[in-house]
């Protein structure tokens, strides 16, 4: 056997046998809350529009431009209530009332924001942890029994 | 031979009445996905006949494309011996069955996926002893091309908006489609937008005529490749001209493109006008340009 062959031999064995350590674990900690994330002020700061019915690629307009105005939306999250500040946004979200009762469909992995008990919901576009700055969600409209436009709001955590 | 041959002829001439009859029809035949339709199968059209005089409460839908796997589970195919019970077809009479849908909301696919993948469906026995076979209609999506005016939301159908009062609404003008020499080289527009007010004649505009080249509010934003922007929330829009007019609506907004300038731009300063008019509810909106 040449002596080549055998430096390879070994090396195949080296790594074998390296390989059978038993990997280190690291405890990946508890999930971060969003129940405690989503709890704070948030300006709107994008608008986005999209329309539900059209044939075209381009289904998506960004209109924050009519939306955020001098004074955007304000929307601020306790732990129980939500009051929102609509400003010079139109008020899409609430039945013009301030602090609203809010809760999650599901408190872990979140996917809506109910309000009043179903009065409405947001559809979370986003994670809301207490380490995520933007807050983000869609509200649909129904005209006639269709959904007809959606808008996506984003907000920035204050 | 004569005979044979006027046989022969006798037969084509009759068996061409079923060539141009189609088994599986659509009412209305030019529909659109997003709204609902009748799809009609007359078994004897059919080539295979198998459900010729079957059991009226015994014909179900069994439909693959455009989409098959992912459909909402309460239009779930089921499986070929145990239909699903909600795609029982209503027997119309005559050997023909029909079955009524939504076709976005029952294939829960948009619009566009139901114009590239056409419409695959048979009509079946729900145990799956009888069958038709294989039936296809072809929907073509509705011609457009490059245009000088348009609207977001875009039209669906012809001419119908879906806005309410607090939705915006956006109007775009392609200026690389103009064809009037005064327009072609110029680079400002704006918008004069006029209310009328439910009364029919009293109307309520944001500017006149005449001061609109002077109203940044009116003015229309440049965008890529030679195409302006002109977004607004009716209910925003028209605010300050309605204080004067609280109890009233608006049943009709038009919308005059025009070349920025001092004073009322002429004719041959403008582009034509868009017209928006509520069809009974205010959420559905008829445009004309």
């Amino acid at each position: 056997m040449r002596i080549q062959n055998i430096f390879i031999l070994l090396f195949i064995a080296f790594v074998t046998v390296s390989g059978c350590k038993k990997p280190q674990e690291y405890p990946i900690g508890d999930p971060y809350s969003q129940v405690e994330g989503i709890q704070g002020t948030f300006r709107l700061a994008k608008v986005e529009q999209v329309d539900e019915l059209t044939l075209n690629l381009n289904k998506t307009l960004d209109v924050s431009e009519l939306y955020l105005g001098t004074t955007p939306m304000e929307v601020t999250f306790g732990p129980e209530n939500v009051t929102v500040n609509a400003n010079d946004t139109p008020d899409y979200f609430t039945t013009g009332s301030t602090n609203l009762a809010w809760s999650f469909d599901d408190n872990t992995f979140p996917t809506k924001v109910i309000i009043n008990n179903g009065e409405a919901e947001w559809d979370l576009l986003r994670p809301i942890r207490t380490s995520d700055n933007e807050l983000a969600f869609k509200v649909s409209r129904f005209y006639r029994g269709k959904k007809a436009i959606t808008y996506n709001f984003s907000f920035q955590r204050q | 031979m004569k005979k044979i041959i006027f046989s022969l002829l006798l037969i084509c001439l009759v068996n061409s009445g079923n060539l141009f009859a189609q088994a599986l029809t659509a009412e209305p035949a030019d529909f659109s996905p997003t709204d609902s339709v009748k799809f009609i199968i007359d078994i004897k059209q059919c080539t295979n006949q198998q459900l010729l005089n079957h059991d009226p409460e015994d014909v179900y839908l069994w439909t693959w494309k455009p989409e098959e796997a992912g459909r909402p589970a309460e239009w779930a195919q089921g499986s070929w011996g145990a239909s699903n019970p909600n795609l029982k077809m209503k027997y119309e009479g005559d050997n023909v069955w029909s079955f009524k849908m939504v076709p976005v909301s029952f294939y829960g696919v948009d619009a566009a996926t139901c114009y590239a993948k056409d419409f695959f469906m048979l009509a079946k026995a729900v145990d799956g002893s009888a069958q038709t076979e294989d039936l296809s209609l072809l929907v073509e999506p509705p011609a457009s091309g490059p245009k000088k005016l348009y609207v977001f939301p875009d039209k669906v159908k012809k001419d119908t908006v879906y806005i309410k009062m607090n939705d915006a609404f956006t109007i775009f003008y392609d200026r690389k489609l103009e064809t009037k020499p005064e327009l072609i080289s110029n680079t400002e527009f704006s918008v004069f937008a006029e209310g009328v007010l439910d009364d029919s004649t009293t109307k309520v505009r944001v500017s006149t005529l005449g001061l609109v080249g002077s109203n940044d509010k009116l003015k229309m934003k440049a965008t890529s490749n030679d195409i302006y922007r002109f977004s607004f929330i009716p209910e925003k829009l028209f605010a300050e001209a309605m204080q004067a007019f609280p109890s009233r609506r608006i049943i009709q907004m038009r919308f005059k493109i025009i070349k920025t300038k001092t004073g009322a731009p002429t004719l041959a300063e403008t582009v034509e006008d868009i017209v928006l008019m509520p069809n009974g509810f205010y959420e559905v909106w008829h445009l004309s340009e």
